[in-house]
Formats: C-alpha cells, structure tokens, sequence
C-alpha cells in the first residue's frame, strides 16, 4: 500500500510539473535550434553558430573567454563529430577568445597534408578562417593572443565561399560597420545568415570609430544583411524566413533587422539635424535624440556612446 | 500516517486533472464595432493618443512615426500583431484542434485576417520558449481555463502597433486576452503589457456576436509592390517635427497635451486638468458617421 | 512476473482514484452536504455571490475617449446604430437649451452612466440588493435579486428598474457575473450630444471582473442598449473600472449637459 501511494504521488507531481518551463540547459548555455542541422548557441559571450552535418561541425564564432567547456559540452549534445572549421565574423573577445581551445577540440579537413603530425595546419586542429581584418585586429590587441588562437586561413577577398555539409557557405566582408572587422556568413541551404555584432538585439550597436568602424558603414551593412535576407511571403502568416542570428540576442528574421536599421538610421538622423543646428556634443546628448528606443536598447551607457560613435563618425565624414 | 498519504495522494490527483468547466467557444464571431468606430476601421487619427498609457519613449517613437513607413517594401507585407484583434475590425473564427489520441483539446485556433496571422492558443500547458527563440508573426500563446473563460497569454511578439497611427508595440511585449462568452455574445479583454512603451498595461475590450456567416480563416497571401518608397529609405519625423499634433484640436477642440497621451489621460481627474483649454467645435466637421 | 502484476495492480488503483478525483472533486469544491443530511437553506444572492462587486471603482477611458472625456461634437454619431428618427432628435440638440431645461442628468441614465468618466461606490443595500453609486452626476442604481418587480404602473426614471441574476462561477473560478436586465427608463442620450433613447429602450449589462496581469480585478461592465425607436440593432459597449482601495478620491458632482 506504502508503495503504491509512493508511485501514485510521484506520478501526480510530474503531471503538475510538467507545464514549468524549461530552463536553460548548462549553466546558462543553450542550443536554439534554428533548422534541421543548425543551430545556435546562446550564453557564451557572443551568439555562436553551429552547422552539423557528415563533414563535421562548422562553427561561426568561437565565443568568449571562459567559455569553450560549456561549448564544447553543448555541442557534444548535438553531435559526436568534431569541430572542422571555426569562421570568424567578427573580431570582438566575446567572438573569438574560445578560438585555441575549440580549435584544438577540433580536427583539421587537411588530414593528407605532406609530413602528417606536426605538419597538419594549425597542430592538427580546426581551421580558422576569416577576413585578414580578423587577423589584423586581434594582432593589435594586448597581451597577445596566442598564435593557435589567430585564424590560419585569412582571406583578402569581399567574398570567400567553401562547401561543407553539403551546404554552399559564402561569407561576405562588410568595411567599416561595427568595426573594420565585420563579416556575414550566409548558409545557402539553411538559409541562415550568422550576423555578428553589426546586429545586437539587445542594445545599441557598439561602433567603435577607434576600430575602422563608422556609422555610414554600420548602416550599409545592415542594408546588406536584409539584402541577404528573404521574407516569407508571400505566406507571411504561416511560412518563416531567412533566420538571423545577430551577435547578441535571439535568432531572428529579416523584420528584426528591419527594425534594428531603421532604428539606427533615425537616431543618425537626428544626431544629425541637431549637428546641422551647432549643438555640441554635449548639448546633443541632453537633447536625446535616441529617446524613441532608449527603453529597448539603451542598457548599461549603450545610449550615450551609441550617441558618441554617431557624432564621431559624422564629424570624422566631414573632416 | 497511511491515512495523511491517502489524503494527500487525492488532492494532488484532484489537482492535477484540468477543471472540468470549459466552455465551447468555436463558431463564427461577427464583430461589433460600435466603440472606437473610426479607429478600428478607418482608422485613427494622427497623433491621436488620447487614453494612451505612454511612457516618453512611446511618446517619441509614435511622433517619429510617418505613415510611410508601410510603403516601405520591406513592410509593405508586414503584419500587425495579435492585438489588431482589439485594434482592427475584423471578426472572429474560432475553432477546437483536439489532440488525435486522447481526444482533449490540444489548442483554440483564433482564424487570421488579411492582415494578422492566426493565433493558435495551446491548452496542454507546454512553456513558452525562451528569450533567444525567433519571434515570429503569430507570437506564441498558451491559454488556460479559468471556469468558463479563457485566458490566453500571447509573449515572442513581433514589434507592431497598439494603434495604426504609430503608437507602438514592442517585441518585449505580453498580450493577455480574456475570452467571455454570455449566449451568443462573446466579449473579450486585452491587455497590452509593454514595459519598453507603455507605464501600466493598456486595456480594450471588444464584443461579438454569433454568427452563421462564415468567418473568413486566414488571410490571403502577399506580394510586395513597388508604393513609391525606395529600399534603405526610412521616413520619420525629426524631433518636434510632425505636422499633426494639433489634429485633434482642429476637429474637437482637444488639446494637444491630451493627445499626446500618458496614464493619467485615462482618468477622470483629467478632465477638470483640460476643461479650460477645451472648446466644443460648433458642429462635427469630419467622420461624423 | 510478480513485479508485473504489483505494477498493474497499482495503475489500475491509481486509475480508480482518479476517477474519484474527478467525479467527486467538484461536489467537495461546491459545498454541497453531505450523503443523508437535511438539504442546505437557500443561500441568499449576496451569500451566494460568485464575485465581490463591492468597493470603490474608477473608470478607465482608453475606449470612446473623445465621446466620454469631452463633450462630443455636434452632429458626430460614429459607432452609434441609429434610425433616421433618432438622427433628427440628435441634430436638434442644444446645450444651451438642454441646460436651460433643467433636465441635466439625461446623459447619465442608466444606458449610459457608466460611460461617463468618474467614480462607482458598489455596496450591498441588503441581502437581495446591490447598490451602485456614481460620484459623476450623483446616480444611484439598485440591482435586485430574486423574485423582485417593479410596481404595476411605476412611472419611468433615470435610472429605470433593474433585475439582477448571477451567472456562471463556483468550483474555485472567477469567471462569474451579473447579469442585469433594466427597462422602465426615462428617455434620455446615449452621448451628451444628443444621441437619443426612448422611454422604450431596454438595457442588459454584465458585470464580471477580470484579472490583470498584476492581479488585482478589473470590473468590465458589457452594455447592450436595445431601443426599436432609435437604435437599428443593439448598441453594445463595455465599459472597464479598477479598484481603488478607499474613497480618497470619491468627488461626487453634479449633472452637466454642456461638460
């Protein structure tokens, strides 16, 4: 009787509990599936994006600093196959502080390459491929990172394609936006773009003049990122678009990056008009030009310096 | 002991089982729009706020708002939210998915219009996704029974409009909806809950009646068009630069303060707060119905 | 095979008591005596009120606002189903006049008086009836359960007679209601600029409260105006009040037919 009670309890309680929500799994790390074979990671410094397939796994991001166990962790969840290549779209610590070690978790594609061991690329590792400016900006930054963090396979190029998983990858240099460092990485088949930080559904864009970033390229960048991207329509109610996954915050669709442009492109315009009156920068800051989206995106000092970076830039252009 | 056990094992069983008073809610709702008329049809008036809970960003995201925004090609197909159930004038089809082994009904379906998704409220108490997940057109809600009414809560919604003269929603909004059937007549009370725009939830409620005029499913598809606004442009209005904020005192003497909406516009103190500066126009001059 | 059975042997037990749960669940939820007792006395309909109408309420005006907050134009009926014959008492309206009348309190009838911005005191007159007052104006209406009907040949007021039912509720919801059906009304303006009702006109309301998301009540009142003179189809609004914890703001005033 003792026993049976025991089960029947037991059985009552899981059928309350069953509608709590799901926490986030791994200490705050979680995989959002995106597609069949795609999916994000979310908690690690900078969204991560994660390609599976036969080839192995393709990794947009490597996270930041701290982070590459739960990483690794999480995607041990989803494949048993190593990581392949890790594509940096943008230079940012929370992008590419994880690089080493995932790196080293990973297995180089150039298993032929002449004298084995040794003289695999990158010790035998993942590759790391991204724009030289990827290269450029994480040479500058002190300390050093170490050389098996820095991206082996640099490319000049606007754009560079490879195919992995049976899936087309191009990803697309984009000057002068967030900082002189920023990439798109568009999955043909998945139709998934990974963004990078020119896209931060949780704040104001970081544009960090000091860097090579500008606002006038921050915009174009945004243009060109719905320019990668297709609505669904013409079943908007039932069908879903090209997915998004920005730098910061949730996979989104190409309204998303609608509204984050047109945001961007309003507050431009009114640092502008008020630079056009002479207020300085100061009196600009007063006038709160970013008021119609302070309460979405201005967390901890992001209004001002969004601010900041919008003066600098325009008085940088005039100059 | 045994008997603590026993007792025990009851309630939570009891509890555990949903409340037994659900109510039919399927059928044609034809709706009655007999308050908010013109803003539910036609639509608003610019700059009209009135009643509006705003707080200053809603304020100043509503006056940068020009309605050429949706000629722009990346919005010419854009849809508005759940809310345009409040918002607009369109009548209600409703519907039971019952889950194909157990019977019990797994979801309500709220049918779509031309310009808002179908809204599927699901009843068997699955969570809402997390705050990475993509928000998409429909937003995502689930509904319980409280008695005889239904309370659907609707989260992971797309930026919108709470009016379509550009008081804005945001995507951290929550929508709650109430659903009361008397008879034949359905009424149902919204709540807009946004922290980015609104300082306390703003409230509708819309009547219906039932119908054997079939309601109409979902909307038809779409295709953008070319409407005069070319792609990257984005119009607004600087900063104390929108021509309308005196739209409501040239037609009904209202003035521009109140227009321009906040919470206590919604209370009746308010009115000794205007009296003064309110002139009834000698006759109605336009949309008089 | 022995653990097999034990397990059978459990969930058929189990199934047994959830049955239980779930025929015998709503009898204790409700109260009702129990096997063999003497039948309960009829409660009254404020002990059997499955929703708690009283206290003090505040109008909240995101609805109607420039129909409701400020006098409404001449001549502006958007929303209002009305005949011809209804159109040509409305285009006659004079505030001037009205005011002159004396007869101030047309526009806060019982068609209409919870459309008017202000203050609702609700209380239990006695065990049968429901009291609402309005500081707006100065109304008073009284809901009556039961059995209750006006006097053969009472003469029509303001605020007519009004007979009240409760709806729905029990078993731990709150999704109960009032349900009132009021006729007998002096004839008087659906909106202060004239819309007109009959002494014909005819009013059912429902009262419910729903809950908000900070989970305090909001009391939304459904009114359904019927006038076969004046109205081509019933008028249906709904009105919505929050609670307020005490009468600090109570403000009674009177009646306007200009403000």
């Amino acid at each position: 009787m003792k026993r049976f009670l025991i089960v029947a309890l037991g059985l009552a309680a899981s059928v309350i509990g069953a509608g709590r929500a799901l926490e986030a799994q791994d200490g705050g790390l979680e995989a959002v599936k995106v597609r069949k074979n795609f999916y994000m990671l979310a908690g690690a410094g900078g969204n991560i994006g994660v390609q599976l397939g036969s080839d192995g796994i393709v990794l947009v991001n490597a996270g930041g600093p701290n982070t590459s166990d739960k990483v690794l962790g999480a995607l041990k969840t989803l494949t048993d196959l190593p990581i392949r290549y890790i594509i940096n779209a943008d230079a940012g610590t929370d992008f590419v502080a994880g690089n080493e070690k995932l790196a080293r978790a990973g297995y180089t594609i150039f298993t032929n390459a002449l004298g084995g061991g040794a003289g695999l690329p990158n010790g035998g590792g993942a590759s790391i491929l991204s724009h030289d400016s990827v290269l450029r900006e994480m040479s500058k930054v002190k300390p050093a990172y170490p050389s098996g963090a820095l991206p082996n396979e640099a490319f000049f190029t606007a754009r560079k394609a490879i195919r992995m998983n049976d899936e087309g990858i191009e990803i697309f240099y984009q000057p002068s936006a967030h900082t002189s460092a920023d990439s798109f990485v568009l999955f043909r088949a998945s139709d998934v773009v990974v963004a990078g930080d020119v896209m931060d559904t949780t704040r104001f864009p970081v544009i960090d003049v000091a860097s090579g970033g500008s606002i006038a390229g921050e915009i174009a960048a945004l243009n060109r990122l719905i320019d990668l991207t297709i609505a669904p329509t013409p079943y908007i109610y039932k069908d879903v678009g090209t997915y998004v996954i920005p730098g910061h915050g949730r996979v989104s669709e190409q309204m998303e990056v609608v509204d984050y442009r047109d945001m961007v492109v309003l507050v431009r315009d009114n640092v502008a008009d008020l630079i056009k009156q002479g207020k300085t920068l100061d009196q600009i800051k007063a006038a709160r030009p970013a008021l119609p989206y302070e309460t979405r995106y201005g967390v901890a000092g992001a209004t001002n310096a969004f601010i900041e970076s919008i003066y600098k830039s325009l008085q940088a252009k005039k100059s | 002991m045994k008997k603590a056990i026993l007792v025990l094992t009851l309630l939570l069983i009891s509890r555990a089982i949903p409340a037994l008073a659900e109510i039919d809610l399927s059928g044609s709702w034809q709706s009655i729009n007999h308050e908010d008329s013109l803003e539910r049809g036609g639509g608003p008036y610019p700059d009209d706020w009135t009643g509006l809970p705003f707080n200053e960003s809603g304020r100043a995201k509503a006056l940068s708002f020009s309605q050429s925004v949706i000629s722009m090609p990346e919005r010419t197909c854009w849809f508005q939210t759940q809310w345009h159930i409040a918002a607009g004038p369109f009548s209600l089809r409703m519907w039971a998915v019952p889950d194909p082994v157990t019977g019990k009904i797994s979801a309500w379906m709220v049918g779509g219009w031309e310009t808002r998704a179908p809204m599927t409220i699901w009843m068997d108490g699955r969570p809402h996704p997390s705050k990475n997940a993509p928000h998409d057109q429909t937003g995502f809600t689930t509904g319980v029974w409280n008695g005889n009414e239904l309370v659907a809560t609707t989260t992971h919604l797309k930026t919108g409009y709470i009016r379509r003269n550009g008081a804005p929603s945001s995507d951290q909004a929550t929508i709650t909806t109430h659903f009361r059937r008397h008879g034949d007549m359905m009424t149902l009370v919204l709540f807009m809950d946004d922290p980015v725009y609104l300082t306390e939830p703003y409230i509708l409620s819309r009547s219906y009646n039932l119908s054997t005029t079939p309601v109409a499913m979902g909307g038809p598809p779409c295709i953008v068009g070319d409407e005069g606004v070319e792609s990257g442009r984005v119009p607004h209005y600087l900063p104390g630069k929108n021509p309308f904020t005196e739209e409501m005192l040239k037609y009904y003497g209202i003035p521009p303060e109140a227009a321009m909406g906040g919470a206590e516009t919604a209370y009746p103190e308010y009115r000794e707060k205007i009296r003064a500066k309110f002139t009834r126009p000698a006759k109605c001059a336009i949309n008089c119905g | 095979m022995k653990k097999v059975l034990e397990v059978l042997k459990v969930l058929g037990v189990l199934g047994v008591l959830m049955v239980l749960g779930v025929l015998v669940g709503p009898a204790f939820a409700q109260g009702r005596g129990g096997r063999g007792g003497a039948p309960a006395a009829p409660q009254t309909p404020k002990a059997a009120a499955p929703i708690d109408l009283t206290g003090y309420w505040v109008s909240v005006v995101d609805e109607d606002w420039r129909y409701r907050m400020v006098t409404p134009t001449k001549g502006d009926y958007q929303g209002v189903p009305m005949t011809p014959d209804a159109r040509k008492i409305a285009d006659t309206w004079d505030p001037a006049k009205e005011e002159a009348s004396g007869e101030l309190c047309k526009s806060y009838g019982a068609p209409a008086i919870l459309r008017v911005p202000g203050r609702l005191h609700i209380t239990w007159q006695d065990d049968q009836t429901l009291r609402l007052d309005t500081d707006a104006g100065k109304q008073t209406r009284t809901f009556h359960f039961g059995s209750w009907k006006p006097a053969a040949g009472a003469p029509h007021t303001i605020q007519g007679d009004s007979v009240a039912v409760w709806e729905g509720g029990g078993r731990g919801a709150t999704d109960g209601s009032m349900k009132v059906e009021t006729t007998n009304l002096k004839a008087g303006f659906l909106r202060k600029n004239g819309v007109p009702y009959s002494e014909n006109a005819t009013v059912t309301e429902y009262f419910e409260l729903v809950t908000q998301p900070d989970g305090s009540p909001l009391l939304v009142v459904t009114i359904s105006t019927t006038d076969p003179a004046y109205l081509r189809q019933p008028f249906v609004i709904s009105s919505h009040f929050k609670k307020e914890a005490t009468d600090a703001k109570w403000k009674p005033g009177e009646c306007s037919a200009t403000w």
